[in-house]
């Protein structure tokens, strides 16, 4: 068994590596692999995205990595300088700047990133998509 | 092998939000104390010059982001020797001490770590 910690920094929908790294982290899963975090980087913070809305036919990443987060218990990581700059904000964010939405939710977590760093030392390999 | 993060950089300094966010990382990796290298491949190497005035285009020069690694504890930068001569740009046209290697050395330098990312 291997640990993992992947660093997304592709963007959700304008290239294919973010849902590369789906297929990535569900094979791990499934072959007894651990994965100590998922972590949303650059435009990989797309993934976190609550308001990207797709058509009935087009794959939804954002729903699938939550499916795979509840399943399996992950952690998704999104940095929140990263986030911020691209209008993605959780609830506490909106408060501050005394808006009502907010499209960063659980299983998602808006986190420094230290938290990369912290994960990163824990894991066996860092794998960046 | 200890961890150890190596930075690739191949992009140019403006343009995307590549070089900015490669280097936030940079900042935050030495704050926590980690053995961090910083790779220049490529357009990256624009990013080293000094001599750079992107104020007139409404962002943050970055030249002055890169002279202040070495408070946050980053001090190993490499460039790419070969990168800088396709360019004709010299050393001495870059903001901070930097080490050029040929394509093999950076290629040794940069297995020597256990992280890599790339931007």
């Amino acid at each position: 068994m291997t640990s993992f910690t992947l660093l997304i920094t592709s963007p959700a929908f304008d290239s294919q590596s973010s849902h590369t790294a789906y297929e990535f982290c569900s094979a791990a899963l499934k072959l007894g692999h651990k994965i100590d975090s998922i972590f949303f980087y650059h435009q990989g913070v797309t993934n976190s995205n609550n308001f990207s809305v797709h058509h009935s036919d087009e794959v939804n990443l954002h729903q699938l990595w939550k499916s795979l987060a509840t399943e399996y218990e992950l952690r998704l990581n999104v940095c929140v300088s990263a986030a911020n700059r691209r209008g993605i904000i959780t609830e506490q964010d909106a408060e501050e700047i005394d808006t009502t939405y907010y499209n960063l939710d659980k299983p998602f977590e808006s986190v420094g990133l230290g938290e990369l760093m912290t994960s990163m030392n824990a894991s066996d390999r860092l794998v960046q998509f | 092998m200890s961890n150890s993060i190596a930075i690739i950089n191949r992009s140019a300094p403006y343009g995307s939000s590549h070089a900015t966010e490669s280097l936030d990382l940079a900042m935050i990796a030495g704050t926590f104390g980690q053995d961090i290298s910083v790779y220049f491949f490529g357009d990256a190497v624009f990013q080293l010059i000094e001599q750079q005035k992107p104020q007139t285009k409404g962002v943050k020069n970055l030249s002055k982001v890169i002279k202040s690694l070495i408070f946050f504890d980053v001090e190993n930068i490499y460039v790419c020797q070969k990168s800088m001569q396709e360019r004709s740009i010299q050393l001495s046209e870059l903001c901070v001490d930097a080490t050029l290697l040929s394509n093999d050395d950076l290629k040794a330098s940069i297995n020597k770590h256990s992280r890599i990312m790339v931007f």
